[in-house]
C-alpha cells in the first residue's frame, strides 16, 4: 500500500479512542471536449431530453464508435497535470450489463490497461503539506440519466457516451480533511489544465467515497462501504464523518460492518443504504474489438504537452515574476483559472506600478472573495475595465481607499465595463478626494468649531484628540476630504490659535 | 435484348452494355424485378424488395450517365448496375430486420459504409435479402421470411447465413450480392450456389452499418459470378472508413493485374488427414485444383493447417462477441418492444419473444463463456489459443502465398437435414472459421460438381494478400473454364460454374 509522504495526520486517534479511518476517493471527471466520447453529439448541460443523441450512443443496430482523439488527450493532459506514467499503448473493454440507462448493453471503459497509472495529487490540510498518491486514471464513456417521475421512470440518453475519466486514489487518506482538501486541490488543477469543468452540481464531477475504520495501528483493512455521488466538497466531509461515527460506533459495539453501497442524504446528513454490495459482480470483461489499441506516438504526446496551460503553481510564480504581486497572494490568485484570467485582465488594464499594487490589493481584500472561487461557477463580479478605472483614480490620488472600496462595490453592482464609467460615477456620486487647500480651510474651521472639547483636549496637548476632529471634517465631505492634507491644516490652525 | 441473358449476365459485361448505350439501367432493372417475380414464389431470396427506391435509382443512374456524357464526364463502371444487401447491412429508410422478430419493424435513418459506396457509384438497390437470424446459421432457413431455397435444386439450402445473397445471383435475381462472413456465411452459401466470393482481409471494407454479430470477426463480402466481378466491387468497397476504425487502406484497384497468373507462386495444399468427411467431388475438386494450378507454374506443398482447434475456438469467440453485441436489442429504444412491471421484466419479455432459438443459444454460451463466475475464465484460454492458431497460420502462410481447401465438406445440404441438430450445422464451417479467426482473406470459387450440384474451393491467403488471391483464383478460374470447355467441345456459358455443369 502507498504510504502518505508528509505531513499528514496518523489517524484520529485522539477523536474516537484507537480507530482509525481508511479513505479512497473515485472521482468521474467530465473530460471538457463539448463533443462525445465516440460520436460527434454535443455535450451540454441541460440540453431538452434526448436531443444529443445519434445512432452511435443509441447503440443502433451496426453503429460503430469513433474514439475522440480529443478527449484523449485531455485524458492524458491529465495524467500529464497529476504525474502520472502514460500508458503508450492502452486499449478498451467492454464492461457487460444490463441496465435502461447503458444503450449498447455494455460501458466501453479501460479495464486491463488504462491510459494513465500512478500520480499524486498535492493536499495541505492543517497538518501541513501533503500528497495522495493515485493508482490510475482510465478513460471511459458515461450512461444515459434516469429521471423518476411518479411510478414512471424516463431515461434521457444526451449524457450516454460523455467522456469522462475515472481517477482512483490509493486508499491512502485518513481523515474527512484530507478527502476534501484532495478534492479541492483535484478541482484546482483539473479546471486549470482545462481538463473538465469540475463542477459538482452539474455532475461534471462526481465523487463515490470509500472508507474503512479498522484499529489504529491494524495494517489490515476494515471492511468498507462505498458511499455513492456525493455531490460536494463539504457533503463528502460531512458524510465521512458521519459514516466513520457509524463504523466506529458499530465495532464498538463489537458488531461488524457489513458491505454495503450507500448514499448521503444531505436532508438528515446521515448514511443510508441503497444495496448490499454484491461480491465480485461478473461483467464479463473483454477487449473492445471495434477499437484498435491505443498507441501514442512521441509527436502526439509532445502536441499535448506544447497545447497545455500553465499548472496553477506555475501561474503564480508568474503573477509573482510579471506583476510583482506578493507570494501569498499569488496563491490566493490561482484558486481557479477563471479567478487568475480576471486577474491578469485587471492587472493588464493599469498602467502605473502604484495602479498595480492598488489592483492587488482591491482583488484580493475585495472582488475575490466575491467571486466565490470554491464554488463550481466563479462569476466575475467586476469587469477588468472598469476595475482598473477605479485603481487608476486611486493611484492619482484622486480616491481616498474608502470611497474607491466604495466607488468598486458601485461599479459591480452597476455592470460597468469601462475606466471612463468609472471615472464618471465617481464625480456623478461626488466620490472625488477634495485636495484642495481653500476648501479644506474651511471645512478645518467648521469642524474645530463644531468639536469644541477636543480641540481643548488637543491645546492641552492630548495630540489623539485631532482624529476626533479629522472624523468631523470626514463626515462633512462624506468622507472625500484628503486626510493626510486635512491633518495637517488642522494641526497649523490648533497650534496657530495656541499662539498669543 | 433478350432478358433471360441480360439477368445471367456479369457485372462487367452489364457495364459494358451500360457504357455503350445498348441498354439502359432501367431497361436493365426492369428486367431483374421482373424475373424477381417470376423466381420468388420459390427461392425466397428477399426479405425486402425495394422495386421503387430501384426504378428510381435506376433512373438517376441513366441520368448520371447521360449527363456524363454531355459533358465528357465520368462515372463508375457500376453506375446504373442492379445489386441486393443481405439484410443486416443497413439502408436509410429501408427496414432493416435482420430476419429477426426484435427487429420485423425497426427502420434505421442511417447507412452502411458499404451502401453509401455503391449509392455513390449509382448502383441500384433491388431489395434486402434473407439470411439466418443475425447472420447465426448455415442454411438461410432461422428466418422470419422463411427458408430460401436453392435456385439450382429447390430441394436443397442455399447455404447460410448470407443464403439470401447468394440465391438472389445464382436464380438471376441480381447481377450481384453483398453479405457477410464471420464464419464462412458469405463463401458457403456462394460454394453451394456455383458463385464466386471473396472474404477480404479484415477491416478492408468498413463493417459500419452492418449488424454486428462478432465484431474481431465480421466482414462484408460481394458474392458475384466471376472472380474479376468480385475484385471490381472490391475495389469500389474497400478502404479506410473513419467511421469504423478497424479499417485500413487497401489497394488502389483490385482489378489491375489479375492476369498476372501464378507462376512462381508456392500454394499449399492441406493434408488429406484434414480432407476426413469430404464428398468425393469435393476431394476431386481439389485435386484438378492443385494440377490445374501447378500447370499453371505454382508450386504445390503440403500445409497443414489449423482446422480443428480453429472451428472450437471460433464457436466461443463468435458467441461470446455476439452475446455482448445482442445485448443492445432489449426494446426500451428500438425494435420489440416487452412487456412488464420494470424495466428487467421489459427487456426479459422483448428478449423471451424476439430471439429465435439459435440466437439465444449463441447468446447462452457466450455469456458463460466470458462469465467469471461461471465459465472460469473459459474465454480467456480460448484467446490464448486464438493466438497460437494465429500464429501457425501466420507462419504456414508466410511461407505459402496461398493455401487451397475446400470451403464446404461437400454440396449444397438437403433442405432440413440438419434442422434439430446444431453440432452438425456448426461442424459445416470447419474449413472456412481460420479465415476468420485469423483476419486472412480467402476466395471460394466453384472448383467442379456433384449430383448436379456445385461444389466450392477456397484459396486462402495471408493479411492483405486479396490482391494476390484474386489473381490466383482469377487464373484457376480461367483454367478450368478453358480446360472443360476442351473435353467437352462446348462453350457453355460465361461463368465457371455454367461451364462446370455441362462438364463430366
Amino acid at each position: 500500500m502507498a504510504e502518505i509522504r508528509s505531513g499528514m495526520s496518523s489517524g484520529t486517534e485522539n477523536e474516537s479512542g484507537g480507530w482509525e479511518a481508511v479513505i479512497g476517493l473515485e472521482v468521474h471527471v467530465e473530460l471538457k471536449t463539448g463533443r462525445k466520447i465516440f460520436c460527434p453529439c454535443r455535450v451540454s448541460f441541460g440540453d431538452e431530453p434526448n436531443t444529443d443523441v445519434c445512432p452511435i450512443c443509441l447503440g443502433m443496430p451496426g453503429a460503430l464508435p469513433r474514439l475522440s482523439d480529443e478527449a484523449v488527450s485531455l485524458a492524458v493532459r491529465a495524467g500529464f497535470v497529476l504525474g502520472c506514467t502514460i500508458n503508450r499503448t492502452s486499449w478498451f473493454d467492454r464492461k457487460n450489463y444490463y441496465y435502461p440507462d447503458l444503450p449498447k448493453g455494455y460501458q466501453i471503459t479501460q479495464l486491463e490497461r488504462p491510459v494513465c497509472v500512478g500520480g499524486a495529487v498535492p493536499i495541505t490540510t492543517s497538518r501541513g503539506p501533503g500528497s495522495v498518491p493515485l493508482v490510475r486514471i482510465h478513460i471511459e464513456e458515461d450512461a444515459g440519466k434516469l429521471i423518476h417521475r411518479g411510478d414512471e421512470t424516463l431515461v434521457d440518453y444526451n449524457r450516454a457516451g460523455v467522456p469522462l475519466i475515472e481517477i482512483v486514489s490509493e486508499p491512502a487518506m485518513r481523515t474527512p480533511e484530507e478527502a476534501k482538501s484532495y478534492l479541492n486541490s483535484l478541482r484546482r488543477i483539473l479546471t486549470y489544465a482545462g481538463v473538465s469543468d469540475c463542477r459538482m452540481n452539474e455532475g461534471s464531477l462526481r465523487c463515490d467515497v470509500n472508507v474503512s475504520v479498522r484499529r489504529a495501528g491494524c495494517r489490515e483493512y476494515g471492511v468498507k462501504c462505498e458511499i455513492k455521488n456525493v455531490n460536494s466538497v463539504n457533503y463528502v466531509g460531512r458524510a465521512l464523518e458521519e459514516e466513520i461515527r457509524r463504523q466506529t460506533e458499530l465495532l464498538e459495539r463489537g458488531e461488524e460492518v457489513r458491505p454495503e453501497t450507500r448514499r448521503f442524504n444531505e436532508d438528515t446528513g446521515k448514511t443510508e443504504k441503497m444495496r448490499d454490495k454484491e461480491a465480485n459482480v461478473d461483467y464479463r470483461y473483454f477487449t473492445e474489438p471495434n477499437l484498435p489499441a491505443l498507441t501514442l506516438t512521441d509527436e502526439w504526446m509532445k502536441a499535448v504537452k506544447d497545447a497545455m496551460p500553465p499548472l496553477p503553481d506555475e501561474a503564480a510564480a508568474d503573477l509573482v515574476s510579471r506583476f510583482g504581486v506578493k507570494p501569498e497572494n499569488a496563491a490566493l490568485l490561482t484558486s481557479s483559472v477563471y479567478v487568475t484570467e480576471k486577474f491578469r485582465e485587471a492587472m493588464e488594464a493599469c498602467g502605473s506600478p502604484d495602479e498595480r499594487a492598488a489592483c492587488e490589493n482591491l482583488f484580493v481584500g475585495e472582488v475575490l472573495e466575491k467571486m466565490e472561487p470554491a464554488s463550481d461557477e466563479p462569476r466575475e463580479y467586476i469587469s477588468p475595465g472598469a476595475l482598473a478605472g477605479v485603481c487608476s483614480l486611486y493611484a492619482a490620488g484622486k480616491l481616498v481607499s474608502g470611497n474607491a472600496k466604495k466607488l468598486l462595490h458601485l461599479l459591480a453592482a452597476e455592470g460597468a465595463r469601462t475606466a471612463e464609467e468609472a471615472k464618471r460615477r465617481a464625480e456623478d456620486e461626488n466620490l472625488i478626494k477634495i485636495t484642495d487647500r481653500a476648501s479644506l480651510i474651511l471645512f478645518a474651521e467648521n469642524a474645530i468649531r463644531s468639536c469644541p472639547g477636543a480641540a481643548e483636549d488637543y491645546r492641552r496637548g492630548k495630540t489623539a484628540a485631532l482624529r476626533q476632529i479629522l472624523g468631523q471634517i470626514m463626515r462633512d465631505t462624506s468622507g472625500r476630504a484628503d486626510p493626510v492634507l486635512a491633518s495637517e491644516i488642522l494641526r497649523e490652525k490648533l497650534e496657530n490659535e495656541n499662539k498669543p | 435484348m433478350n432478358q433471360n441473358r441480360l439477368t445471367n449476365m456479369s457485372v462487367k459485361e452489364l457495364s459494358e452494355l451500360l457504357g455503350s448505350g445498348e441498354i439502359s439501367s432501367a431497361g436493365l432493372t426492369a428486367a431483374f424485378l421482373s424475373n424477381m417475380t417470376l423466381k420468388e414464389r420459390e427461392i425466397n431470396a428477399f426479405i425486402t424488395p425495394t422495386a421503387r427506391l430501384a426504378l428510381e435509382g435506376a433512373a438517376r443512374a441513366d441520368r448520371m450517365r447521360r449527363e456524363a456524357k454531355e459533358t465528357g464526364g465520368e462515372v463508375s463502371s457500376f453506375c446504373g448496375i442492379p445489386y441486393a444487401l443481405k439484410d443486416n447491412l443497413a439502408v436509410r429508410g429501408v427496414p432493416l430486420t435482420c430476419a429477426s422478430e426484435m427487429l420485423r419493424d425497426f427502420v434505421p435513418d442511417y447507412s452502411s459504409a458499404v451502401y453509401e459506396k455503391l449509392d455513390g457509384a449509382g448502383a441500384v438497390l433491388l431489395g434486402k435479402t434473407n439470411l439466418d437470424e443475425f447472420a447465426m446459421g448455415s442454411f438461410c432457413e432461422r428466418s422470419i421470411a422463411g427458408p430460401t431455397r436453392n435456385p439450382l435444386d429447390p430441394g436443397r439450402s442455399p447455404g447460410g447465413s448470407s443464403g439470401g445473397s447468394a440465391a438472389a445471383v445464382a436464380a438471376g435475381e441480381a447481377p450481384f450480392a453483398l453479405g457477410s462472413d464471420t464464419g464462412g456465411s458469405a463463401r458457403q452459401p456462394a460454394a453451394f450456389c456455383g458463385l464466386v466470393s471473396i472474404k477480404p482481409t479484415y477491416g478492408l471494407v468498413s463493417r459500419r452499418g452492418m449488424a454486428e454479430l462478432a465484431s474481431s470477426l465480421d466482414t462484408v463480402c460481394p458474392i458475384c459470378r466471376t472472380v474479376e466481378d468480385c475484385a471490381s466491387v472490391l475495389t469500389l468497397l474497400a478502404g479506410r472508413d473513419q467511421g469504423d476504425m478497424t479499417t485500413f487502406d487497401g489497394a488502389a484497384s483490385f482489378e489491375e493485374g489479375l492476369d498476372g497468373g501464378v507462376g512462381g507462386m508456392r500454394i499449399g495444399v492441406v493434408p488429406p488427414s484434414l480432407l476426413d468427411g469430404c464428398s468425393p467431388g469435393v476431394l476431386r475438386a481439389l485435386d484438378r485444383a492443385a494440377e490445374k494450378l501447378a500447370k499453371l507454374g505454382a508450386r504445390i506443398e503440403e500445409a497443414d493447417l489449423p482446422l480443428g482447434m480453429a472451428l472450437e475456438i471460433y464457436l466461443i469467440v463468435a458467441s461470446a462477441e455476439a452475446s455482448s453485441n445482442l445485448a443492445r436489442f432489449d426494446g426500451l429504444r428500438f425494435g420489440l418492444g416487452g412487456e412488464g412491471k420494470s424495466a428487467a421484466d421489459r427487456m426479459r419479455d422483448a428478449r423471451a419473444r424476439g430471439f429465435g432459438d439459435e440466437v439465444k443459444r449463441r447468446i447462452v454460451t457466450g455469456t458463460y463463456a466470458l462469465s467469471s463466475t461461471y465459465g472460469g475464465g473459459y474465454y480467456r484460454k480460448v484467446k490464448a489459443a486464438q493466438n497460437a492458431v494465429c500464429r501457425e497460420t501466420e507462419e504456414i502462410l508466410s511461407r505459402c502465398g496461398a493455401v487451397l481447401l475446400p470451403t464446404a465438406s461437400g454440396p449444397a445440404f438437403r433442405v432440413g437435414r440438419y434442422a434439430s441438430d446444431p453440432n452438425a450445422l456448426y461442424k459445416s464451417d470447419r474449413y472456412t472459421t481460420v479465415a476468420n479467426l485469423t483476419g486472412c482473406p480467402a476466395v471460394q470459387i466453384p472448383g467442379g460438381g456433384e449430383d448436379g450440384m456445385p461444389v466450392g474451393i477456397t484459396l486462402m491467403g495471408k493479411k492483405r494478400s486479396d490482391a494476390l488471391l484474386l489473381r490466383a483464383a482469377y487464373a484457376l478460374e480461367q483454367e478450368i473454364m478453358t480446360d472443360v470447355r476442351k473435353e467437352t467441345g462446348r462453350d457453355g456459358g460465361n461463368t465457371v460454374w455454367d461451364v462446370l455443369r455441362h462438364g463430366k
